[in-house]
């Protein structure tokens, strides 16, 4: 039976809801493309290793937040009306930003950070292979950098296997800081848990250095072991009996296990890091504090009643703190974005509280850097965010949005691994298509508008981390043959919005 | 050619013909299998065939004990060492116990409904209350609560239940209830700002009141979609109907379904927060049938409708479960599952989890991780612990004495997530971390709560303390004292009142009962002991090495009893060497897993 015929057979018996669980099944679709795309990735070393920083907005976000250009005629068309300072100007009282974001929704956070060259905004994200809007396939697909939602590994994953095919040159060399790949500590990291960005490529067997491991917003540390009076002779015991056919066997367990002790020690060292104060930055203007001080101890502080400042300050820190850390996933529990109801009392809200900690964010890494007093450079460090799609523009009966294509990348930071003028711009333009008061309406990128699919925002990752074909590591045959390019960074930016 | 309604006629004729097929699809069980007897449906059989009664005898003696207790397992409890094996043989652990659980005692026991009122004290027992039983003065005595809860008492009573319960249609219920409300086909999805704990609270108890009242899976999918649940959920048409599509028969990338479907549903909405999330409807119902699905719907009903009679839904609901219950078999083998169980055309969701539950794939062939429930409880039950009153406030809240087991640390949440948990226990370094630390330091070690029940501790006797019986050989100055003493006795005994002197004679029979075992631990020598403590923690003995290293470092510690050359513990010691074994064992990665069998 090959794929497709098992694909078919499994959705007739309903197994196509259940794709996560598939993964990790060893034999089922070998994805022999894993090692060949490796070669096919063409990987020169990079100058500068990047930190990526991916904050996935599980449930899929509107764009409205940062694209009100189109509200003229989205209000027009919708079922139910919006209000109506979302068609003036901030000027004049409305919610319309200079670049056409949502005021309240963080587009102020977003104007700050464009002005500040730590943000540009993609508007045309824009799915239009394997057109779905349902949640599964758009998260796996988006956090693996894949169609082949089944057999392909998490894009973490392939960063680390891409990593790993390109040892020989990495190893020792100066991007890594003159280390060998198995010295570096918590290269990749998870704050939410098990993640699919670290779902294993069921035939490429990671090294174990090289795996995800998750920490908690808190660098809390189960690892430690009470009323351990034995542990010497108890662990020697072990250390005969569970063998390597044991580890094959109880593979994850085993792992957790041998993981345990080295991460104790290091969880109690970020904790340390992480109780020491933020940067103190520059005073804005004679006398003028930047406004994202605390006012008592004039360092930097992410904003409090925030749900996503803890969240951000631990992945901001722990890139800031420990170079080794490559890739690390921020997401899940941060707030649910299927904003089918009561989206105006939820979503701006809550879009405002990203924003602005992703300004405070952007702060805490710049005032880290070395030209500021700070132990290294930190313009290495990128925040890429996105979600699982875009949402319907038409508000529906339930005050909400429901599943569209069109969404956002907001990328921030990395000045350093990216080309010149990557940074400080919109790009992107929308219209919008669909039947008036249906609920069915959607922007699209408008004729000759510059457009991407989910899986550029992978392609994109992996060419920083060096793949110079990084669209061999989004392809696959059966689905997406020619792969996905990284985003075109050097695109020109939008105009400013008229209103 | 049909009109859109004759269509939709036809359509609910055809959702009902099905249901009433699968309804009159049922035979009578087969009693000689170990395998549940089918309530409804046919005997499954092919991937899902029942292990056998003579299958499960024929097993090896530790392998018996094994797949006791990895059903039991499943089913969040467990069966102590002492209860299965004779330990007062001539050579203990050497044979099964005349009264010991078979499977097939399992499967009669689960299908038992308890008596209303045992299920009353039963509760009585878990949350505290007013008791039947009167005091000396005519009063009605206060039961002490076992458990302590809090705000999330619906997700916490249920697992309380589970724990306390005996074997029973019962605790059953509760238990499919559980895993049902933690999947994607009915989780409640507290994490959302739409759902709170009520919503928790009227899934389970729809759950389990359908479940008890032998409700087919269709009548239950049916009712639970029409559900405000099921909208605070899935909360605009579009979302809903997508979600319904997806969650109850697997169909992905319906867009072209999708808004007709919507179209359907227009008539309903959910009301915003302020008005209480409540479900309305819109005045302004859909009037033109719409095909969907191949069927002309006109309303939200005719659509859930059609979605509860669908063909795929029972293979659909297999699925989800099969991937659960045979995590760790290839895809092939899941398929080949859920077509075993479809085939047996099962009605309730009964029907399918004793298909699963008794499957000789299931008990001998699956090795698949514990989660958290499957390890801890089951534990605790074999260790005899005597159970945190915060137990379950740690499990749910993370509130309390016991707050390290919080399952959200685990990135297990109960009822929570807005497309229930995964089929795979997470076991990433953190929430695997957590479990470790909670399974070793809140149970395994804690020695307080386990050495006596265990047999590792000789019991305290109650006051007053019965007099020992008199030897034969006694003196007239030893009979003279033991006569007094004897006298002192009943005159302490004559003092308590009614209430006391009952509670006395309970726990008289409890030290009976622990004191027997202990004297039958105490008797046991190192390589027994060592066996005894395998068995409880990982059901198999230990091998020569882990044996030999165990023993020396019991030696080197003290804890053998040089007057015996060592081949038995030192008096007093048994506890210690149980901590040091609980320990090692705590850090087997196998421990983790239920195990295969071949």
């Amino acid at each position: 039976m090959n794929r497709r015929d098992f694909l078919r057979k499994a959705s007739l018996l309903g197994f196509g809801a259940t794709a996560p669980t598939l993964f990790g099944v060893p034999g089922f679709v070998k994805p022999a493309w894993a090692l060949q795309s490796m070669d096919d990735a063409d990987f020169i070393l990079p100058e500068v290793m990047p930190q990526v920083i991916n904050v996935f907005l599980y449930g899929g976000p509107s764009e409205l937040a940062g694209n009100l250009t189109n509200m003229d005629l989205i209000n027009r068309n919708s079922q139910n009306p919006y209000p109506e300072e979302l068609r003036r100007s901030i000027d004049d009282g409305g919610q319309v930003t200079r670049h056409g974001f949502w005021a309240e929704a963080g587009g102020l956070a977003m104007e700050d950070m464009l002005a500040s060259g730590d943000l540009s905004v993609y508007r045309t994200i824009n799915r239009r292979k394997n057109n779905t809007r349902a949640h599964r396939p758009s998260v796996f697909s988006s956090l693996k950098g894949s169609l082949a939602i089944e057999a392909a590994p998490g894009m973490g994953s392939t960063i680390a296997a891409l990593m790993h095919a390109n040892g020989s040159q990495l190893n020792g060399s100066a991007p890594l800081r003159g280390k060998h790949m198995n010295q570096l500590v918590l290269p990749f990291v998870s704050f939410e848990g098990s993640s699919t960005a670290f779902v294993r490529d069921p035939d490429g067997q990671l090294p174990l250095h090289l795996r995800g491991l998750s920490l908690d917003e808190q660098f809390d540390n189960p690892y430690t072991r009470g009323r351990n009076d034995h542990d010497l002779e108890l662990e020697a015991l072990i250390a005969k009996v569970v063998d390597s056919s044991q580890r094959i066997r109880y593979q994850q367990v085993a792992e957790g296990l041998e993981l345990r002790r080295t991460m104790e020690q290091l969880i109690g060292e970020l904790q340390s890091a992480a109780d020491s104060p933020l940067p103190s930055p520059p005073p804005i203007a004679p006398g003028v504090a930047d406004p994202d001080t605390d006012p008592t101890t004039g360092y930097l502080a992410y904003p409090a009643n925030n749900r996503f400042s803890a969240r951000i300050k631990a992945a901001v820190t722990l890139a800031v703190e420990n170079q080794d850390s490559l890739f690390i996933t921020v997401g899940g529990g941060l707030g649910g974005w299927d904003d089918h109801a009561s989206a105006m009392e939820d979503y701006v809200p809550r879009m405002n509280q990203v924003m602005e900690a992703l300004r405070v964010a952007m702060k805490h890494i710049r005032y880290a850097d070395i030209s500021h007093g700070g132990r290294r450079r930190t313009d290495n460090i990128v925040i890429k965010v996105h979600g699982d799609f875009g949402r319907n523009v038409n508000l529906n009966n339930s005050q909400g949005w429901d599943h569209g294509n069109n969404q956002n990348l907001y990328t921030l930071g990395g000045a350093a691994i990216r080309p010149n003028r990557a940074l400080g711009k919109v790009v992107g333009r929308t219209d919008v298509s669909g039947p008036a008061n249906q609920n069915r309406q959607y922007t699209q990128p408008a004729d000759g508008s510059y457009e991407a699919e989910p899986l550029a925002i992978a392609s994109t990752l992996y060419k920083y981390f060096g793949a110079q074909n990084p669209q061999a590591l989004t392809r696959d045959a059966e689905q997406n043959p020619a792969g996905d390019a990284a985003i075109n960074e050097t695109y020109p930016p939008e105009p400013p919005v008229s209103i | 050619m049909k009109t859109g309604y004759e269509q939709v006629s036809f359509s609910r004729i055809m959702i009902w013909a099905t249901v009433s097929w699968m309804l009159t699809a049922c035979e009578p069980g087969s009693p000689q299998l170990g395998g549940a007897s089918p309530l409804s449906g046919k005997p499954a059989s092919g991937r899902v065939a029942p292990l056998s009664d003579a299958a499960f005898e024929g097993l090896p003696l530790d392998d018996q004990y094994r797949v006791i207790n990895k059903l039991m397992a499943t089913l969040f409890t467990g069966l102590p060492v002492a209860e299965f094996y004779a330990l007062d043989a001539t050579e203990p652990l050497s044979r099964r116990r005349q009264d010991a659980l078979r499977l097939s005692d399992i499967r009669t026991q689960l299908q038992l409904d308890l008596q209303a009122e045992s299920r009353q004290q039963y509760d009585r027992e878990i949350a505290g209350g007013t008791s039947t039983t009167m005091d000396d003065d005519g009063q009605a005595l206060e039961v002490e609560p076992m458990f302590h809860f809090d705000g999330n008492r619906p997700k916490q009573m249920p697992l309380a239940r589970m724990f306390h319960y005996p074997l029973s249609r019962d605790s059953f219920s509760q238990w499919m209830a559980w895993h049902l409300a933690n999947t994607i086909l009915f989780s409640p999805a507290e994490e959302i700002d739409s759902a709170d704990i009520t919503d928790v609270q009227n899934i389970f108890r729809r759950l389990d009141l359908g479940i008890m009242s032998g409700q087919s899976i269709r009548a239950m999918v049916a009712t639970h979609q029409n559900s405000v649940q099921n909208w605070r959920r899935f909360r605009s048409p579009e979302d809903n109907t997508r979600e319904m599509m997806e969650i109850y028969l697997g169909l992905f990338d319906r867009d072209a379904d999708v808004p007709l479907a919507s179209q359907a549903c227009q008539d309903l909405y959910l009301t915003d927060e302020s008005d209480g999330y409540k479900l309305a409807y819109t005045d302004y119902p859909n009037t033109e049938a719409v095909l969907v699905l191949d069927r002309y719907v006109v309303n939200c009903r005719d659509f859930y409708d059609v979605v509860a009679g669908h063909p795929l839904l029972i293979p659909r609901v297999a699925s989800v479960l099969v991937d659960y219950f045979f995590a760790g078999h290839s895809v092939e083998d899941r398929l080949a599952i859920t077509r075993s169980i479809s085939d047996s055309q099962p009605v309730t969701f009964e029907d399918i989890f004793l298909a699963i539950l008794f499957s000789e794939t299931y008990l001998l062939d699956t090795e698949r991780a514990r989660s958290f429930e499957e390890g801890f409880l089951p534990m605790a039950k074999r260790l005899q612990w005597d159970a945190h009153p915060d137990l379950f406030r740690g499990m749910i809240s993370g509130n309390g004495g016991l707050s390290r087991t919080h399952m959200t640390e685990m990135g297990w949440p109960s009822m929570s997530f807005k497309l229930g948990r995964v089929a795979s226990i997470p076991l990433d370094s953190l929430s695997f971390g957590n479990y470790h630390k909670a399974l070793r330091e809140s149970l395994m070690l804690d020695s307080r709560r386990w050495r006596t029940a265990l047999g590792v501790q000789q019991p305290a006797q109650p006051s007053p303390t019965p007099v020992e019986p008199l030897k034969a050989d006694a003196t007239a100055r030893e009979i003279a004292s033991h006569q007094s003493e004897l006298a002192a006795y009943h005159q302490a005994v004559s003092e308590l009142s009614d209430e006391e002197r009952a509670l006395h004679q309970r726990e008289l029979a409890a030290y009976e009962i622990e004191a027997e075992l202990y004297r039958h631990i105490d008797d046991l020598t190192i390589p027994q002991l060592v066996d005894y403590l395998f068995l409880t923690a990982v059901q198999r003995r230990a091998s020569v090495e882990e044996r030999r290293e165990l023993i020396n470092l019991f030696y080197a510690h003290g804890h053998l009893d040089a007057e015996y050359a060592n081949a038995f513990a030192r008096a007093g010691r048994q506890d210690d060497i149980a901590l040091i074994t609980l320990d090692y064992l705590s850090r087997l990665p196998e421990l983790y897993y239920l195990p295969r069998l071949r």
